[in-house]
């Protein structure tokens, strides 16, 4: 322990000047909320799914699935032959409620199969509002026409029992009335928008004859014994396996949101260094004053030390606080994204994690530890007669560590570059690499300032000497200034970065959009549901048509997971939709009507896979190779996507439905004939018609909200390094007001100098800017080369979004302005006298 | 110029560091002030070059009253008619000796070139030219005061304000910058204002006079 005289010393001297302090606590805890936030989200969502999946799925340790189709209805009473009476068919089917549009899942289950599975639908279950009466789930069979509701819902949606449920279910209308709602303390935990039903209604109201699975209780024996007495196109697979699997397809996504958060956080670490530096550059002084009065250096080291130590601490706080907020504002957002890339996923609040708080407890405290390090070694470092000496002494120290840092950079730079391209494939080596070259990057920056400055100087030679002392204080000043100009820089990076592969990313989706859209006017049946092959012939025959596509899409399970395989036969000119990228394309559809598959890019990259490799998948003949004859461009589908010719497709899966249709006509006919097929479509809504524009339009609404919470995040980081700066600007006003005050006593006037800081901030601004220019680049080059294919596997040609990047430049020079404002206005505000004696606050 | 101070009083809290202070200083006089520490010297020295503010009095430079300006005013009247010299860190650190020379020229327009070649000229002729392209961090004390001085004069300033320009020099730098300003003004036929301790300084002084309860009388 130390004397509490000295911790009254830095106490008041952040009571008398709070400003840097409070700075300091304000950037720490932004960034911690952000990795708070995103932490949150993304473990809630996932947490909601994995509960929703451990609810529907209850005590049942595996499923008996279809390879792409509905289980038979005799497979449930084969299981129970064999003594598994522990076993629920189950039907799941999205549906939509046409008053409230809310999105719901309609569940058909046999209720009496559910009490050995899952007791919460086997229990009591809440009788309408008005009663106390109970309900078995029991009413439900025998009845196509009612439906339970959680009683949360209902009251959402406005419902009470005797009431009509309108839905609509793959286009069709279906009326359901609710029989009573299910209390919320009788619901398990992850229970969400769920219509149970009789698996009868259900069936009825989705057309699946069968079941989408069976869930069943047994141990790994007997569940291999059945597996292997299964037919052909029957699978059983353990329910945890299942869960991993699908929970697995996010992660790419996920680690992709917290590198970018953890993006933040470095930003707010260098903001609480910055701080710390500068306050023992001003504290030489009273420092010295203490060690000539006999304060031991342990004891000022665990005096700065627990300052760094308060400051992790209440700034960890602050940010959990303030994350706790920014989550739930993200949530939604984030659970749309996870539900329109990966899974369904339906989450109504945030769930608090006290391991998420002790993250970000102990990021934040070991943040500012890390950040206290250097400021101590300095002012420890530094002989007592000297900390009493001269200020001016200690100008070039500064300068000195500006050139010091570079060759470490450059250093941690090449490594970064050495892990990306040397290092095992992985995204988080890639990420591991890409942080080193950030964070080098923020070491580099100052130091290329300092050249771009000198150059200047040696241009503005004889330009007006006011000038010339503004580039030179700014050079001279790097010491103080180039950390928060460093994290200015990485901040715009980020932006320049990020913005780049968005827009990249946009225009490549355009551009496959545009090519995949060969037809015209797409007709499907809506989820699995077949188009009768009369209605086929009918719209081939229609006029100005000029060429039928023919597409089944179905979920397969391979030994490497859940896989999408589409069937499809295509007219000549379709085939054009194909942008090959690796594969003869002379050769290739021959090869692919024998029997040889496409595999989209992400499915190559995730599988391994290159032309002529082969891909087993089970089918109704037993497991069969499918040689890959080529490599296709495909943005659709983050999982990759396994592409047949349909007569082969029908062949291995015995599966000969046909659910969607393209359309290919004249362009000028495609209105025309869009308008037809919605006319038949009101006699069966079952078939949807969309055409080739408004398919381009709802993908990039997609686009746009799978980024919009990037968008959050970088205006967060943004904010941040405007804190860095402000904080490095105020920090530079008050050790340069004596010189201030001379240039005011010379006869500059209050408004010239506060001109003239105006002036330096926005060139600090710039200068970010302009170094933040190949480091975004850079970054956006690292993030589609290596980032983007080893998260999702696509790939796309760098397209530089020259709008977005100036407007980057303009706006981190006006912020840099802005943060200059204040302590401007403070510099040119204070009474001269006290300036010149030093004795301004 | 000649300087006419009336009734001049400052306060600071409860007491009055200037009490109704009188004071004539005529063009080309040399005027030392002397006195305790605390006596209101420097203060005194502050509100002639306008960068304090006065309770109560006048202060009147030839025929133009200053202390009724607003401070942008007193700016433009300070870079035009004085020159300052305070006791230490004279001079603006991220400039050359040259350039620190040429910023008050330069704040009056004269620009480019002749602001060079005028500051240079003077650089020169106080024996200073070797300093020109020096830093203050690279001048002992006594040459950064002998800048700070020929700063304050290469404007042609009709008044010089000087606050201790000696204070933190040994003896022998400190006679060199004493008879660097004193001679440079008397050849200029600058008024200057001198606040010092120096007893040597004293005796080159045309009048010493003593602040003492917050009046001058001399000494």
């Amino acid at each position: 322990m130390f004397p509490a005289r000295l911790v009254a010393v830095l106490w008041n001297a952040h009571r008398r000047a709070p400003a840097q302090a409070l700075l300091m606590l304000l950037g720490l805890a932004l960034s911690v909320a952000v990795v708070v936030a995103i932490d949150l989200a993304v473990d809630s969502a996932r947490g909601a799914f994995l509960d929703s999946r451990r609810a529907l799925s209850g005590s049942a340790t595996h499923q008996l699935v279809a390879d792409g189709g509905a289980v038979p209805a005799g497979q449930l009473l084969a299981l129970r032959a064999q003594g598994l009476w522990r076993s629920a068919p189950m039907i799941e089917r999205d549906a939509l409620h046409s008053e409230s549009g809310t999105r719901l899942r309609l569940l058909g289950i046999d209720p009496l199969s559910e009490a050995a599975l899952r007791p919460w639908l086997a229990g009591r279950v809440g009788a309408p509002r008005a009663t106390t009466a109970a309900i078995d789930p029991a009413a439900l069979i025998g009845r196509d026409d009612v439906a339970l509701m959680p009683q949360p819902l209902a009251t959402r949606l406005g419902l009470k029992a005797g009431d009509t449920i309108r839905l609509r279910i793959d286009g069709r209308s279906v009326d359901f009335t609710l029989l009573a709602t299910l209390p919320a303390d009788a619901l398990p935990v992850g229970s969400g928008n769920w219509l149970l039903v009789d698996i009868a209604a259900a069936q009825r109201a989705s057309g699946i004859s069968g079941f989408n699975r069976i869930d069943f209780v047994a141990d790994a024996d007997t569940a291999r014994q059945i597996a292997a007495r299964l037919p052909l196109g029957l699978r059983v697979v353990a329910t945890a396996e299942l869960d991993g699997e699908l929970s697995a397809m996010s992660g790419a996504f996920e680690v992709n949101l917290k590198a970018l958060s953890l993006l933040a956080l470095l930003v707010g670490v260098f903001v609480v260094f910055q701080t710390l530096s500068f306050l023992a550059l001003q504290r030489r002084g009273l420092l010295g004053l203490l060690r000539a009065l006999g304060v031991q250096r342990s004891e000022v080291a665990r005096l700065l030390l627990g300052e760094a130590a308060v400051v992790g601490l209440l700034a960890g706080a602050i940010g959990i606080a303030l994350g706790i907020g920014l989550g739930s504002v993200l949530l939604q957002g984030l659970a749309r994204s996870y539900s329109e890339l990966f899974y369904r996923v339906e989450v109504s609040a945030l769930a608090l994690s006290g391991l998420t708080f002790l993250k970000a407890g102990a990021l934040a405290l070991g943040g500012a530890l890390l950040a206290v390090l250097l400021p101590l070694r300095d002012a420890l470092g530094v002989p007592v007669l000297d900390a009493l000496g001269r200020p001016s002494a200690a100008l070039r120290e500064p300068d000195a560590r500006v050139q010091a840092l570079f060759w470490p950079s450059l250093l941690l730079f090449a490594s970064g570059l050495a892990l990306i391209r040397f290092a095992p494939d992985g995204l988080l080596w890639g990420f591991a690499g890409l942080f080193a070259c950030l964070i080098a990057g923020l070491g580099l920056i100052p130091w290329a300032t300092r050249h771009l400055l000198r150059a200047l100087e040696h241009v503005l030679r004889d330009a007006p000497v006011l000038l010339q002392w503004l580039v030179a204080g700014t050079r001279r000043t790097l010491g103080r200034t180039g950390i928060a100009l460093a994290a200015l820089s990485l901040s715009i990076a980020t932006v320049i970065g990020m913005s780049s592969m968005i827009h990249s990313f946009r225009v490549a989706l355009n551009g496959w959009i545009e090519r995949s859209l060969q037809a015209e006017v797409y007709l499907s049946a809506g989820g699995r549901a077949a188009l009768p092959e009369a209605l086929i012939e009918r719209v081939a025959a229609l006029d100005g048509v000029l060429g039928v596509g023919l597409t089944r899409r179905s979920q397969r399970l391979a030994p490497s997971g859940p896989l999408e395989v589409v069937g499809m036969q295509l007219p000549e000119r379709g085939r054009a939709g194909f942008e090959i990228l690796a594969g003869d394309t002379d050769t290739l559809w021959t090869a692919f009507e024998a029997g040889a598959a496409l595999a989209s890019e992400p499915l190559a990259t995730r599988l391994k896979l290159g032309v002529g490799d082969v891909l087993s998948l089970p089918t109704a003949q037993g497991s069969r190779d499918f040689t890959i004859a080529a490599i296709y461009r495909d943005y659709s589908s983050p999982q990759g996507v396994l592409t047949l010719a349909l007569p082969q497709y029908q062949r291995a899966f015995g599966d000969r439905t046909i659910a969607a249709l393209g359309l290919y006509a004249a362009p000028a006919d495609a209105a025309a004939l869009a308008a037809t097929l919605r006319d038949w479509a009101k006699h069966d809504p079952s078939l949807q018609v969309v055409t080739a524009a408004e398919i381009r339009a709802i993908s990039l609404e997609v686009f746009a909200r799978t980024f919009a919470i990037t968008d959050v995040l970088r205006m967060l980081a943004g904010v941040i390094a405007v804190v860095a700066v402000l904080g490095a600007l105020s920090a530079l006003a008050i050790e340069r007001q004596r010189e201030f005050a001379l240039l005011r006593a010379i006869g500059l006037t209050p408004a010239q100098l506060q001109g003239l800081q105006l002036l330096q901030g926005g060139a600090l601004g710039l200068l970010a800017g302009i170094c933040a220019l190949p480091l975004g680049l850079g970054l956006a080059v690292l993030l589609i080369e290596v980032i983007n294919r080893r998260s999702f596997g696509w790939s796309m040609q760098l397209d530089l979004p020259w709008v977005q990047i100036l407007t980057a430049l303009g706006v981190s020079t006006l912020a840099a302005v802005l943060a200059a404002w204040w302590p401007a206005r403070r510099a040119s505000g204070m009474a001269l006298v006290q300036q010149l004696r030093g004795s301004a606050p | 110029m000649q300087i006419t101070v009336r009734g001049l009083t400052r306060r600071y809290a409860d007491t009055a560091v200037l009490d109704q202070l009188d004071l004539d200083v005529a063009a080309g006089e040399c005027v030392a002030l002397v006195g305790r520490s605390g006596a209101g010297k420097s203060t005194l020295l502050h509100l002639l070059a306008g960068i304090d503010q006065a309770e109560a009095g006048s202060i009147m430079f030839d025929a133009q009253r200053i202390d009724t300006l607003d401070e942008a005013a007193r700016t433009r009247f300070r870079r035009q008619h004085l020159g300052l010299v305070f006791q230490n860190a004279n001079l603006v650190p991220s400039l050359t000796a040259l350039d620190n020379l040429r910023l008050p020229l330069e704040l009056i327009g004269v620009r480019g070139a002749a602001a060079r070649s005028r500051a240079q000229a003077l650089l020169e002729r106080l024996g200073l030219g070797e300093l020109g392209q020096r830093f203050a961090d690279q001048m002992s004390g006594g040459q950064q005061q002998r800048v700070a001085v020929a700063r304050a004069l290469v404007h042609a300033p009709a008044v010089l304000l000087a606050d201790e320009p000696t204070g933190s020099l040994d003896a022998d730098s400190a006679a060199a910058v004493m008879q660097l300003l004193i001679g440079a003004c008397r050849e200029a036929g600058a008024s200057l204002v001198l606040v010092t301790h120096a007893a040597e300084v004293m005796g080159q002084a045309d009048r010493l006079l003593r602040m003492d309860a917050g009046r001058l009388r001399p000494a």
